[in-house]
């Protein structure tokens, strides 16, 4: 090659062939559902058509030769030539995962690492298999037909273009996110001086009335579009879930096949959109649950029938904005988690003492609690050792909140709680003595005023009643040495972190606010414990974020013990 | 003396490789269009265009069917049109050519194969 390949032009390549393999994905599980229709195979060639392209251009030969090949054989598909059904799909279906294993390789290495010269033998095998239309050879190269008759140019071209995609008009632009992202802090930066210059005016309205009314509302216009410009920024960088959900359809097929299970996947609010930078770390704890439901939660058909229940399993991811937030459930009608098994594993394992009491509802909780597992047998679906505290700590990276809730025998229900984005966040501000500090309101379960009786001593720590639950408790004004106050009663707010709660005191709630986060220097943030970030309020104090997971971390570390301190 | 090339392709990848390859023109613009569609909007938008660079395999609007369009249009239908061709497509590349494409090029190509095309057909 005359040129370097970049690792630019590998990501390029990479991010399009994603794309273009995601519609391979959907259109063989299509045509295993609905059988073939000449649009449907279309809308396959295309993509299909670029990538081949692609592949050649950036040196991927033997990519580039098996994906002439599946266009080979869906041309053929739609002459008639090949069925494409059963076996023959099951091996498009094997080829599909090949083809997307070797271009992650080979981006990830730079170079091709596999010849996929198996998964190149199997179409070979279909195509020389493939029936003949009207005598004429069928050739292994096949699609290679002559040049149409002259004359008929501009008609086949019409029909070409017709059946090449749809007939969307693209003002499409790729943008850099990284782009997007200095774009969003700058649009930050302009609402704090915003907020400053809102004071300045109201200032000067007092002392010049006439002039300060009419700074104010020139003030007041140029917050109106910059409220605009951050609303407009921050929709730019949304997409819709459907980004990461588009896989699973396949995932669910394959994962029911291979232990004999039958699931149906039903997806709904595909279209709710979510911060990219969420999305990004979204797929995994996804994939992660999913696994677990087809390989825990739904059972094989003769059990399922036995119980009176279809043979069939239903998965129901679902997604939905509410306010603020990302509300995803996941739903199966599998065999629910069995409370008694959860506290005998607990206890085995040593996350929970003998003769401890735990409600159903708290034990199920356990199961996001590292290193464990309900499995009986360890399946090679959910990964050996891996539990769902992978997940936890996913939730825990974007800032959400996840809960489980079962009925043993009807099923399970996932619910988990994601911000919009990261990089604006709602705090709640409160007051602890002299100081403000702000809490993401995505870890805020709730706020209430308590009086000091209130308080239970446990084991020679503060813990709180709030209502059925005995939340531990966190004087915030101890925890950063400040002097605590007096008052018979102030207020507890109290955070969430996974499937945990912690009450924090506090003298006083100031109310919510957008703020855009800014990190600390690692130098301060080493030190400051249970601190996330700063931000800057108008009147340009610097007000620190705290960081409830680590709140929870120190807390854990203080009660001595490794165990589930938290999730009393 | 070439000043401005407008490249037609759905590929962002190729659009990126363009102006690597290009880039050895001095005083080249490069403008980009993702389909047919898109590609007489920026004939209709640039003063003057010296060459097009034209896949043909493109959602929207196809290759073979803006170069119908251009061929009709009197102000673009001296613009020299080379064809980039993809392995299996050799019909269109054909069709292509009759319909007045200059030359072609079949990707994977090398940057000097382009280079030696383009210096070919537009260096009097």
């Amino acid at each position: 090659m005359e040129f370097e390949v970049s690792a630019e032009l590998v990501s390029i390549y990479l991010e399009d062939a994603r794309e273009q393999l995601a519609i391979l994905d959907a259109v063989l599980l299509r045509l295993e559902r609905e059988g073939a229709s000449p649009e449907l195979l279309a809308s396959v060639l295309g993509p299909l058509h670029t990538l081949k392209g692609n592949s050649g251009m950036i040196g991927f030969v033997a990519i580039k030769d098996y994906v002439h090949r599946l266009e080979d054989v869906f041309a053929r598909g739609r002459d008639g030539a090949i069925r494409l059904d059963g076996e023959v799909l099951d091996r498009l279906l094997d080829g599909a995962t090949a083809l997307r294993s070797a271009v992650e390789s080979a981006c990830a290495q730079g170079r091709e690492q596999s010849d996929l010269s198996s998964a190149q033998a199997s179409l070979a095998a279909l195509l020389a298999r493939a029936v003949t239309p009207a005598g004429r050879p069928a050739s292994a190269a096949g699609g290679t037909a002559a040049p149409g008759p002259a004359g008929k140019e501009g008609e086949e071209a019409k029909s070409l273009d017709a059946a090449s995609f749809g007939s969307t008009r693209s003002s499409m632009v790729r943008v850099d996110f990284a782009k997007l992202d200095h774009l969003l802090n700058l649009v930050g930066e302009l609402i704090v001086h915003r907020t400053k210059l809102n004071e300045l005016a109201r200032q000067i309205a007092g002392e010049v009335p006439a002039a300060g009314a009419r700074l104010l509302e020139a003030v007041h216009q140029v917050g109106a579009v910059s409220s605009q410009l951050q609303e407009t920024i921050m929709d730019v960088r949304m997409l819709p879930i459907h980004h990461v959900f588009e896989r699973f359809p396949r995932l669910v097929r394959d994962l029911a096949r291979q232990q004999g299970k039958r699931v149906e996947l039903v997806l709904q609010g595909e279209d709710t959109r979510v911060d990219k930078a969420v999305i990004d770390e979204l797929g995994e704890p996804l994939v992660h649950l999913i696994r677990n439901a087809v390989d825990h939660g739904i059972e094989p058909p003769a059990v399922r029938s036995a119980r009176g229940k279809s043979a069939t399993g239903t998965l129901l991811l679902s997604a939905a904005q509410e306010s603020n937030q990302v509300v995803i459930t996941l739903i199966d009608d599998g065999a629910g988690i069995d409370a008694a098994s959860v506290r005998r594993k607990a206890i085995e394992r040593g996350l929970l003492h003998e003769g401890e009491s735990l409600s159903d509802r708290d034990a199920i909780q356990l199961i996001f609690t590292e290193g464990f597992s309900t499995a009986r047998a360890v399946t090679d679906v959910s990964g050996r050792g891996v539990g769902l505290d992978v997940v936890v700590k996913s939730m825990e990276r974007l800032n959400a909140l996840i809960e489980a809730e079962t009925i043993p025998g009807a099923g399970t229900k996932f619910t988990l709680q994601l911000p919009l984005t990261l990089a604006i966040i709602t705090v709640l501000m409160v007051d602890v003595g002299p100081e403000v500090y702000a809490l993401p309101s995505g870890a805020v379960v709730e706020s209430l005023r308590y009086a000091k009786q209130d308080l239970v001593r446990m084991n020679g720590r503060d813990t709180l009643r709030v209502r059925d639950r005995i939340v531990p408790f966190v004087h915030l004004a101890e925890l950063f040495g400040r002097p605590g106050t007096d008052g018979d009663s102030a207020y507890a707010v109290i955070v969430g972190r996974g499937d945990k709660r912690l009450g924090l005191s506090v003298d006083r709630l100031r109310g919510q606010q957008d703020v855009v986060i800014k990190a600390l220097d690692t130098a301060v943030s080493d030190a400051a414990v249970g601190i996330a970030g700063a931000t800057i309020l108008g009147d340009g104090r610097v007000v620190l974020i705290l960081d409830v997971a680590q709140l929870f971390e120190s807390r854990r570390a203080r009660a001595g013990r490794g165990r589930v301190a938290a999730g009393a | 003396m070439l000043r401005k090339i407008l490249a037609v392709d759905d590929s962002a990848l190729i659009h990126q490789m363009y102006k690597l390859f290009l880039s050895r023109y001095k005083n080249c613009k490069l403008v980009s269009a993702m389909n047919g569609l898109e590609a007489l909007d920026k004939l209709a938008q640039e003063e003057h265009i010296d060459l097009i660079l034209l896949d043909i395999n493109m959602p929207v609007m196809n290759g073979l069917e803006f170069l119908q369009r251009v061929q009709k249009e009197a102000a673009y239908k001296d613009i020299p049109v080379i064809i980039i061709s993809t392995e299996g497509k050799e019909e269109d590349t054909i069709r292509g050519l009759k319909m007045g494409a200059r030359g072609y090029v079949k990707k994977p190509f090398q940057a000097s194969e382009l280079h030696s095309l383009i210096e070919k057909i537009t260096d009097p």
